[in-house]
């Protein structure tokens, strides 16, 4: 340009003058913003939105505004699941808390033997779907179970066979946070105690307790909306105990009565909500507790203290094993209670449904079709919360759709799949009843956990990265693909993984959504067991189980090989 | 001629937050500019303008002729180093160096030789192969700089590039930067709230606070003729006394007459600067009776913190006592004294 013409502009042109530049990274932008809110508002918001419009209208689509809410108070037989409900949450969460706080204290604050193998025992009920404890609460406590007269009298169907089911189900759940929250704890305030001559059970008191209370109460809140909201373990142990989750599918699947599953979704949602605000709450407040400066606590031994710990940690994992064993067990017993015999007998699904083996192969599947797929839109989504700028708004609605799924309960998340997906004049309903609707359906109900685990591992790459990159005229998709992603790829795994378990295991949103040809084994397990053939479906429970431990496995050592060639430059 | 950098009526806010309000600068072929000013001053956000990082409200950035304000920053001619030096984690210091130069279609020799070069010159020459954790944060940043460099962009921009270091490494690093600025001749502009690093590196200081541009000078011409109260606060230490100013327009401090221009001022008051190491004690034409409250030891000098005896001055009154002249002095905490204030040394401010 001619520097002589330039000097003669006037400093001040129109703005209409001002010719756009054409910019390929705010396109690519544009498109990555539009996808990811156009995928969260379809898998998500709408089919929320539809289930709650359907709480308002009668069967015919005619709005009744809270008519049908007034009719199902007005029934006993169904208000009385509201009261077993929340009674089950607040006895499993107070069980599961307390347990799992002895456990986390025993790995963190002790110098009992053997920690990184009760961690790993502790952590086994992840790996089992819901409905793997209730089977074997049945061979253990059923009518015919080994230990029957344990119960002295009392029956296993209902509010006790639930209790233990979840017990065993949540425990992990629990272990996780106050592991997390145990091990974070500042050695100085326990030296200044010392140095102030505080009793132990004074220390313990003022110190842990105070340290530990904010993993407490969001503990609390996730194994209480965990409880609430299960469906597996009342369904096979809950007998004439009726709670929401349960009754939801009664209502849906054995009366058709959408409405009325409609309604009691939304009152299944308002625990679960309440439960989230405040687990987001103290989650944002715990940030301030443990600063990088404050020093890991080391525990010295103590020979009572820690053989004391020992035994406790010891009868919880026995009994975790023993509710496994008993499922594995009684999956290798020909036909109980009369035939003994062990045998692969229970393991050849095609004497026993019209499906065989199909659905443990749908199931592979699904888990596969979900990690990847998942993994994908998880990332993608991270990434331009955390990198892509956008009007404050969008970002806000983004933000809260990623923060949604941990809230909803997958049975009203499935429910609101049917309503939104089924409508005829949907164009989206091609998808109705194939695998691709369940794998969106199981991305969309795990989604937060993955979410927060992207944004994190992006959190910790230099916030100008893409600043540097397009000063060396390198587009922001090439930075991407050499830096932010292989950085973030042992997170990526992570996200994988954990979508894979949670897809061979979950229950609750698909079994809404499943058509005899795509029924996943998870679905199987249900319908067996609700024919009576619990050993097929003990084994079925097992191979899920063996799957997700077998996947977790090859994660841990496959995985550390590959990162150890990828991740290098980590020290 | 037009300049190098021209900024012409530049304003930028954030929601009700104004960061920037019309600024306008030009910076010639070859400079070395420092941006000074406190935290919230905008300082940042004008680079980051430059940069094209953000998009400004108004105004217009024009680059070697060509109207940039527009164009994305990949679009736009520089380089930059950040505090907090965002290397590339996963690659080496080579593939750092080498990772602009590749994206820019040259050979595999040409990027190898390239980067070579820069790695000698940064004195890091067998450290190609490691990773960016495996260096100390000097290192690092000299990493940043080469990386920045390596596509010899027209324009480089430090945003704080020396903050996060050690003072001694700080030092050195500043060393480092000028020389090789000044050997390259590229037109660089450093974002600073160290007044000591900007005088020491800058042909020119543009002091900016609260998102306007206080005064843009020569690092001498800022000390020595600050423009305003604000920059001669914020560039060295500086004593701030009152003065009246009588009918005559005649300029009275503690009813000393002092030979000053007249000064017209309506409040009848204005304010006197003078800096610590400009005050003397002893005898002179205009003395002022102060009592010693404590002396700090400096190493070549000693700071002598007075109160002012039947005078006033906002506030305790610094002055900085060559150690070699300590000895004639005999002072001490708590005595008194006599200050000598020549009048060639003092700035005179509106009063507020």
């Amino acid at each position: 340009m001619d520097l002589s013409t330039t000097a003669n502009r006037p400093l001040y042109r129109e703005t209409s003058q001002r010719r756009p530049v054409f910019n390929t990274g705010k396109l690519v932008s544009a498109l990555c913003i539009t996808g990811v809110s156009l995928y969260l508002l379809v898998t998500l918001l709408l089919p929320l939105m539809a289930m709650l419009a359907r709480s308002v209208q009668d069967s015919q689509g005619r709005f009744v505004g809270i008519g049908n809410f007034a009719e199902y108070l007005g029934t006993h037989a169904l208000t009385q699941s509201i009261s077993n409900t929340l009674t089950i949450g607040f006895v499993v969460t107070g069980i599961v808390v307390t347990l799992a706080f002895l456990f986390a204290y025993g790995l963190t604050r002790t110098c009992m033997p053997c920690k990184t193998a009760f961690k790993v025992l502790g952590m086994l009920p992840i790996l089992a779907p819901s409905l793997l404890p209730a089977i074997s609460m049945i061979y253990l406590f059923g009518n015919q179970g080994v230990a029957r007269d344990l119960l002295m009298g009392h029956s296993v169907y209902g509010i006790l066979g639930i209790v233990i089911g979840l017990v065993f189900w949540t425990f992990p759940h629990a272990l996780l946070i106050l592991n997390t929250a145990l091990s974070t704890s500042d050695a100085r305030l326990y030296e200044s105690a010392r140095v102030m001559k505080s009793s132990a059970l004074r220390t313990f008191l003022t110190v842990t307790l105070p340290a530990a209370k904010f993993g407490l109460i969001s503990t609390t809140a996730v194994v209480f909306t965990l409880v609430v909201t299960d469906f597996g373990v009342p369904k096979v142990i809950g007998g004439q105990y009726n709670v929401l989750a349960t009754d939801i599918y009664k209502q849906v699947v054995g009366q058709q009565n959408f409405a009325m599953g409609a309604v009691i979704s939304v009152l299944l949602l308002l625990p679960a909500i309440i439960a989230f605000l405040v687990d987001r709450r103290v989650q944002k407040r715990q940030k301030e507790l443990f600063g990088s400066r404050s020093v890991a606590y080391q525990p010295e031994p103590s020979p009572i203290r820690d053989r004391l710990f020992l035994v406790i940690c010891s009868l919880m994992i026995m009994a975790i094993l023993s509710i496994i064993a008993m499922a594995v067990y009684g999956s290798l017993v020909t036909f109980w209670p009369w035939n003994l015999e062990l045998s692969l007998q229970n393991y050849r699904f095609e004497n026993f449904s019209a499906q065989g083996w199909v659905p443990f192969f749908n199931s592979l599947k699904l888990a596969t079709g979900t990690a990847i797929v998942g993994t994908l839109v998880i990332f993608i989504t991270a990434y331009c919360v955390e990198k892509v700028k956008m009007a404050a708004s969008i970002k806000w609605l983004i933000q809260v759709m990623t923060m949604l799924p941990v809230a909803i309960p997958g049975m009203v998340l499935g429910l609101g799949y049917i309503f939104f997906f089924n409508q005829p004049e949907n164009p989206l309903g091609m998808f109705y009843g194939t695998m691709a609707l369940l794998v969106l359906n199981t991305v969309a109900h795990y989604f937060t956990v993955g979410h927060l685990t992207a944004l994190s591992a992006l959190k910790k790459l230099p916030n100008e990265i893409e600043a540097v990159a397009a000063s060396l005229k390198i587009p922001q998709y090439r930075a991407f693909f050499k830096v932010s992603l292989p950085v973030c790829l042992p997170a990526l795994l992570d996200i994988g993984i954990y979508l894979f378990v949670n897809a061979m295991t979950t229950t609750s949103a698909v079994v809404f959504l499943y058509s005899s040809d795509i029924m996943p084994a998870s679905v199987a397990v249900m319908n067996m067991e609700d024919a009576g053939q619990n050993g097929p479906a003990a084994a079925m429970a097992v191979l899920i189980m063996l799957t997700a431990a077998t996947v977790k496995v090859v994660h841990l050592q496959v995985g550390k090989k590959l990162l150890n060639n990828t991740q290098r430059w980590r020290r | 001629m037009q300049s190098f950098l021209s900024i012409q009526h530049l304003s930028k806010s954030f929601g009700a937050f104004t960061a920037l309000d019309d600024i306008s600068l030009n910076i010639e072929q070859g400079e070395f500019i420092c941006f000074l000013g406190p935290s919230g001053c905008g300082k940042t956000t004008l680079l980051r303008l430059i940069a094209g990082l953000e998009s400004s409200d108004q105004g217009e950035i024009w680059q070697s002729g060509v109207n940039c304000t527009k164009f994305p920053p990949e679009k736009r001619d520089f380089g930059i180093v950040f505090q907090t030096y965002a290397l590339f984690p996963n690659l080496t210091v080579f593939d750092n160096i080498g990772f602009g130069l590749q994206n820019q279609g040259l050979s595999r020799e040409k990027v190898q030789t390239t980067v070579a070069k820069w790695l000698e010159t940064i004195g890091l020459s067998d450290a190609g192969d490691k990773f960016p954790c495996q260096l100390s944060g000097g290192q690092q940043q000299r990493v940043a700089l080469a990386r920045a460099l390596a596509l010899s962009p027209g324009l480089l921009l430090l945003d704080e590039p020396l903050s996060a270091l050690d003072a001694r490494v700080r030092v050195k690093l500043r060393e480092t930067i000028r020389s090789l600025q000044k050997r390259l001749g590229i037109t660089t502009i450093m974002v600073t709230h160290d007044q000591e690093e900007a005088m020491a590196m800058a042909d020119r200081i543009v002091v900016m606070n609260h998102g306007h541009i206080e005064q843009v000078g020569t690092p001498r011409e800022i000390y020595q003729n600050p423009a305003s109260r604000f920059v001669a606060e914020f560039v060295g230490a500086m004593n701030f006394m009152e003065a009246e100013v009588n009918p005559q327009n005649q300029t009275m401090l503690a009813n000393q007459p002092l030979a000053l221009a007249p000064q017209p001022s309506r409040s009848g008051k204005v304010l006197l600067g003078i800096r610590p190491e400009n005050l003397t004690f002893g005898e002179g034409i205009t003395e002022l009776p102060v009592q010693v409250e404590t002396m700090e030891f400096q190493g070549t000098f000693v700071r002598a913190s007075c109160n002012p005896l039947g005078w006033t001055s906002t506030s305790a009154i610094k002055v900085d006592v060559p150690v070699h002249q300590l000895a004639n002095l005999s002072l001490h905490p708590g005595c008194e004294s006599r200050l000598v204030i020549q009048e060639q040394h003092i700035h005179v401010f509106p009063a507020e």
